[in-house]
């Protein structure tokens, strides 16, 4: 039995787009400034707040500032006063953020945003792709990728508790249309249990005129490390603090989480790893390979930064061959998240197992549980050294 | 949440308590601002040596008393100056294109009465052995005796008419100095414990050699011989001497210049003859002037209050003769003229081409200066000889002849005999505050004024009761009301004296200059020596120097 | 007087900016934080870990004070704190770059002061040009002075319709100090630009900006005045009008001026000022100027 029950707690069960579910997720976080700006396909988050606060349930203050760009500079500051700050944004907004990213990171301001991954142009377009989150992966935030609308309010409850526990801003993802547009019956936790979940920001450091204290002002060389330094601290107890957060929120709502995530992995031979709404395509895939004999299964990364190494390898290192689907791509280089599980087990393992990087459902292309059967297949007759992305036509 | 972050806590925070007061940005600096106090102009320009700014500045504040004791570190007499100083300082002022001069010459007054009705003055310092004697009650013999007097000397003042006052007395006539106040200022001077011996001439009731029992010895016994033109019909009888007239006149005799009087001269002598005529009952009266009459010795307000009241002026005529007929003079010949300044100072006539005419008259009157009896000059020389040291000032010493340099005379005379007598430098008791690098000898030039930082204020109005045909002797100008006075005193610059205006304070960029006692204080921790102190100072009171 | 900025900081000797970062400070209150971009400002606010003021100074991106600014305010209003937020930029950072996050906080009315501290370029990076250089003003990026006006940036907010903009000029402390009191009497996005002489990139004595900036001000081409709700006009200081040639050559930056152009400056000075009489006027009759000439007595 869950706390939640014990307690007496009864969720509300409503419908709800992914925009929708973030929307409460902010409501119940209960943020004292919410800067934001629209942009398709995070608008619904912004109307909802809207409503919300229409309705007197949302107190926070809605600022509805002329550009993403202001919008995250306000975050930052409203953040440093000692406020607890929320904004969504997605694709070219989230670039357009990019200085003032490394600027929150940077300053350790706390700040937590929805970004709806989107296409970026040039040419214009509206479909889910990963690359505008990914391409802010080196800005020092925390990332996590969700899969649906349920995990996508959850997590952005257990942003705030990470990022307000290591002093580091925190994105929460979600993919365009799939969660974002997509309704899903998601359970809305109580005030109260949420409350036992997330405690108030009580900064100790921030800019108060009975303390008076600057922030930001010029470093050497040999401060401005000491500072790159401790954010990196920072962000190894960001890993502990995501774990726990999933452990505790397991424990009071049933919705336990990881930071890496396993699905059939344990004798598996092939091990598809992804992020993000591929993932439940994936794990209908692994079902399907595994009625037909192959022994596949599944790793989903839900935190991305920092990057779960240790996790990843553990759940990683007895399979033969790995494949990775990224809805993403640097070009000239492929898909990222392979990269980065590469990196990962290369270091971590002596001659670890291929990993085969996969580009699926670029420009939002729907990625079918066919289209994923058909990965499992290839990775394991593939011929090896295979070191370039394989898209869907070579499939 | 409030967590320890350890290795992990922010640190791009100025960190409590610590600021940039740990960078001495003073090393930045190669001047350094200093505080220095500068002659004002007007200062400079005072005959008498009176410390214009800072009296003026008392006053400002209200303070009075301070003010009349400051003006009579140097000047006995600041109701009679008030009244009948030439006032140069005024032509001096800073202030003087801007919005006018600042009425120093009234506030003089206003600070001197204010003295006659609540001064008190300043006991004298212990009475010393040394006796000095001074020939002349005039005003650079009482200046003398008063300055002397303060320092504990035994004074005694021979003077051959039978008041003290000089000049003041027997010349400046009671509409312009009412004799109460000469009167007054010369008791206040008395009240030093001098000793007087009036209607005592020496060398004729008591022998020089009555001096030699003194340690020192100050002659000033004034300019009293008259200069001539030295022009034909000079020697008639109705040919008199301006001087005498008002002697006549001050003694209580009414001599009556019925017809048309001629004054001759362009001075403050010549108005004070033409205008005490008016008043005993002339015809008429005209001044025949060589100058111009913006060039007139006379001060513009005597000139204008001598022709408020019907005196006729002719300037740029010389007198080429006094026309006699039948033994009576019936005129006086004059033509055009300019003058030429002779290298001596005294000036002459140069005619100018073209016809002359009679100008008729009853009365002529000479007013176009003195010069010393040269009986003084012997007596006055033949001192040092074994006898005690002897000084000469005042009219008969100098070509200054105004009643400030008169004064300012006695008092240098008294300054060097206390400083041969007392064995002292002379400049001792120009000592100034410990703060102050003092540069005395710079005067301010009005490009170190920061005129801009003063708003425009009128200058008070003066306005005199001179009416057509003046029949008594009362006062023509009125003095300042006190509010008209503060008011005044508040437009002047105070040039090159500190003020403690805060304009340095607020003017340093870097914070490095605060309030000490009365002043500031340059912090050379953190000076970086730009100069916007010193150039923002409105009063030259603040000068870049080399950094040592 | 309380001064909140600090000796030691590292303004070049003479900086006018540092003098009237000083002032405002002086008309602040003390519950109050400061919000600096990139600029002269930044500099002066003093290396990590001290600071040059004993106030708390969120040092934000260039282009964001008056976002970062609205973002304090509001968040101090969340929280039921009584702060003022007070921003110090400099013209790169208003004129150019931070125009569009002003114009955003002042379209909302966001609750804070702004004070710009024009000097005419981007000084801090080393005298390039900024739509607030002058035209005819040499800088490194004009070598032959700039070809194109300087922006009326009060004009821009008061576009705005914001409660109070106004310009201002360290050279007149008291009128400066004043219009920080009006400032923060009011609420809502308040405005303030100080024209400020620099000695580096004006190309003027380390003892000159006061003096030049009253040249600036009583030549008319730094007109001292406010507009409140956009559209009350008031002079506050009637200047002297004296010819706007003794101002442009007290400056090197303007060496290279003959004298056609210094004739077309004052007569683009001159109509400037009667654009600024009338709108005084427009409004609140002649009247207007009334605060400017009990100071200054006709002449």
């Amino acid at each position: 039995m869950t706390a939640q029950a014990a307690l007496g707690h009864r969720p509300t069960r409503m419908l709800l787009t992914g925009d929708h579910a973030v929307a409460y997720g902010a409501l119940r976080a209960q943020p004292h400034v919410i800067p934001v700006y629209p942009i398709t396909p995070q608008t619904p988050v912004l109307e909802k707040l809207v409503e919300l606060a229409e309705a007197g349930e949302l107190r926070g203050d809605l600022m509805t500032v002329e550009s993403e760009h202001s919008a995250m500079a306000a975050c930052i500051a409203a953040s440093l006063a000692g406020a607890r700050v929320f904004t969504a944004t997605a694709s070219q907004g989230l670039a357009l953020m990019h200085e003032m990213l490394h600027y929150a990171a940077g300053a350790r301001a706390p700040v937590v945003m929805v970004n709806v991954n989107r296409t970026l142009a040039s040419p214009w377009g509206f479909w889910a792709d990963q690359t505008d989150s990914l391409a802010q992966r080196d800005t020092g935030w925390i990332q996590l990728y969700c899969e649906s609308a349920q995990e996508a309010l959850d997590t952005v409850l257990h942003a705030f508790r990470v990022a307000e526990a290591v002093l580091l801003p925190a994105m929460v993802v979600i993919e365009a249309v799939y969660v974002s547009h997509t309704l899903e019956p998601v359970e809305v936790p109580e005030p109260a249990l949420v409350a036992r979940f997330l405690p108030p920001f009580t900064p100790t450091l921030r800019l108060d005129p009975a303390r008076p204290r600057g922030v930001g002002g010029t470093a050497t060389p040999a401060q401005w490390r000491g500072n790159r330094l401790a954010m990196t601290a920072a962000m190894d107890r960001a890993l502990e603090e995501v774990e726990t957060a999933g452990r505790l929120w397991g424990g009071l709502t049933g919705r336990a989480s990881a930071a890496a995530e396993a699905y059939r992995a344990a004798d598996a031979e092939v091990l598809l790893v992804t992020a993000g709404s591929i993932a439940g395509t994936a794990r209908e895939a692994v079902d399907r390979l595994r009625e037909e004999g192959i022994p596949a299964g599944l790793v989903r990364l839900r935190l991305f930064r920092p990057f779960p190494a240790g996790e990843v390898t553990a759940r990683l290192r007895g399979a033969r061959r790995i494949a990775v689907l990224d809805r993403n791509c640097s070009v000239g280089s492929g898909g990222i998240f392979a990269q980065e599980v590469r990196a990962a087990l290369q270091v971590a393992l002596d001659g670890p197992p291929p990993v085969l990087s996969y580009l699926l459902g670029l420009g939002g292309i729907n990625v079918s549980v066919e289209r994923v059967i058909q990965v499992g297949r290839d990775a394991l007759r593939r011929p090896l050294p295979c070191p370039g992305p394989i898209l869907e036509e070579a499939l | 949440m409030s967590v320890d972050l350890g290795p992990a806590r922010p640190l791009g925070w100025s960190e409590p308590g610590r600021t940039t007061l740990e960078i001495p940005t003073g090393g930045w600096r190669t001047r350094r601002p200093v505080y220095v106090e500068a002659r004002a102009p007007c200062a400079a320009a005072c005959p008498a040596g009176e410390p214009v700014p800072r009296w003026v500045e008392r006053a400002r504040q209200g303070d009075y008393a301070g003010a009349w004791a400051l003006v009579r570190e140097a000047n006995p007499f600041p109701a009679v100056t008030g009244r009948v100083c030439a006032h140069p300082c005024e032509a001096a002022c800073h202030r003087w294109d801007h919005d006018g001069a600042v009425a120093v010459h009234a506030l003089e007054r206003f600070v001197g009465d204010w003295g006659l009705a609540h001064g008190r003055p300043a006991p004298p310092a212990a009475r010393r052995p040394e006796r000095v004697a001074v020939v002349g009650g005039g005003p650079a013999g009482l200046s003398c005796a008063y300055h002397l007097g303060r320092l504990g000397y035994r004074v005694t003042v021979y003077e051959r008419m039978p008041a003290l006052g000089g000049l003041l007395r027997y010349g400046i006539p009671a509409y312009r100095l009412p004799r109460a106040v000469l009167d007054r200022e010369i008791d206040s001077i008395l009240g030093l414990g001098l000793e007087v011996r009036t209607g005592t001439a020496v060398g004729r009731d008591v022998p020089w050699e009555a001096l030699d029992g003194y340690d020192a010895v100050f002659l000033a016994v004034g300019a009293g011989i008259p200069l001539r033109l030295g022009v034909p019909g000079e020697d008639h009888p109705a040919v008199g001497d301006g001087l005498a007239f008002l002697r006549a006149v001050n003694t209580g005799s009414r001599p009556a210049p019925g017809g048309r009087v001629v004054v001759v001269g362009g001075g403050s002598t010549a108005m004070d003859v033409a205008r005490t005529a008016l008043r005993l009952g002339a015809r008429s009266v005209t001044v025949l002037a060589l100058e111009a009459r913006e060039a007139m010795p006379a001060a513009p307000d005597e000139v204008e209050q001598a022709l408020a009241e019907g005196v006729e002026i002719r300037n740029g005529v010389g007198v080429r003769a006094f026309v006699e007929k039948d033994g009576c003079l019936c005129g006086v010949e004059v033509s055009a003229a300019t003058l030429e300044q002779a290298p001596d100072g005294t000036v002459r006539p140069v005619f100018l081409p073209g016809p002359s005419g009679i100008l008729e008259t009853d009365t002529t009157l000479l007013a176009i200066g003195q010069r010393p009896d040269p009986a003084s000059l012997v007596a006055a020389e033949a001192g040092g000889a074994g006898g005690p040291v002897r000084y000469a000032g005042g009219d008969m010493a100098s070509g200054f002849r105004t009643v400030s340099h008169a004064i300012g005379a006695g008092a240098g005379a008294a300054r060097l005999i206390h400083a041969r007598l007392a064995g002292v430098p002379p400049e001792a008791a120009a000592d100034l505050p410990g703060w102050v690098a003092a540069r005395p000898a710079h005067v301010v030039t009005l490009d170190e004024i920061r005129l801009d930082a003063f708003p425009r204020a009128p200058r008070c109005p003066r306005p005199h009761r001179a009416a057509a045909r003046p029949a008594g002797f009362t006062e023509v100008v009125p003095g300042l009301d006190e509010a008209a006075a503060r008011e005044e005193a508040r437009r002047c610059l105070t040039c090159g004296r500190c003020v403690a205006c805060d304009v340095c304070l607020l003017a340093c960029p870097d914070m490095a200059i605060r309030r000490v006692d009365g002043g500031y204080a340059v912090a050379s921790e953190y000076c970086k020596g730009c100069g916007l102190c010193a150039r923002e100072c409105p009063r030259g009171a603040l000068q870049m120097g080399a950094e040592r | 007087m309380i001064d909140r900025l600090l000796p030691g900081h590292a303004s070049c000797p003479g900086c006018a900016v540092a003098l009237a970062v000083r002032y405002v400070l002086q008309g602040l209150p003390d519950r109050a934080v400061l919000v600096v971009p990139p600029s002269c400002i930044a500099v002066l606010m003093g290396p990590l870990p001290l600071s040059s003021t004993t106030l708390p100074v969120l040092q934000t991106a260039f282009e964001t004070a008056a976002a970062a600014a609205a973002g304090l305010a509001r968040a101090y209003r969340a929280l039921g704190e009584d702060v003022t937020v007070v921003c110090l930029a400099g013209d790169g950072g208003t004129y150019d770059i931070g125009l569009q996050a002003l114009s955003g906080a002042a379209e909302r009315d966001e609750d804070f002061l702004y004070v710009c501290f024009d000097n005419e370029a981007y000084q801090n990076t080393g005298n390039q040009k900024s739509s607030a250089t002058p035209w005819g003003a040499r800088t490194t990026s004009t070598p032959r002075g700039k070809t194109t006006r300087k922006k009326e940036i009060v004009e821009i907010l008061a576009a705005h319709r914001i409660p109070y903009a106004a310009t201002a000029s360290p050279a007149y402390r008291d009128d400066l100090l004043a219009k920080v009191r009006r400032a923060l009497g009011l609420h809502g996005t308040r405005f303030l630009n100080v024209t400020c002489p620099c000695v580096p990139g004006w190309g003027i004595g380390e003892d000159a900006s006061l003096r030049v900036g009253r040249l600036g001000v009583e030549s008319r081409a730094v007109p001292l005045y406010e507009v409140e709700d956009g559209t009350r006009y008031r002079i506050t200081h009637r200047p002297a009008g004296i010819p706007v040639g003794d101002y442009l050559r007290a400056q090197s930056r303007y060496a290279h001026l003959t004298a056609d152009q210094v004739a077309a400056i004052q007569a683009e000075v001159e109509r400037r000022w009667e654009d600024l009489v009338e709108r005084c006027e427009r409004v609140n009759g002649p009247a207007a100027v009334d605060r400017a000439e009990a100071r200054v007595p006709a002449s």
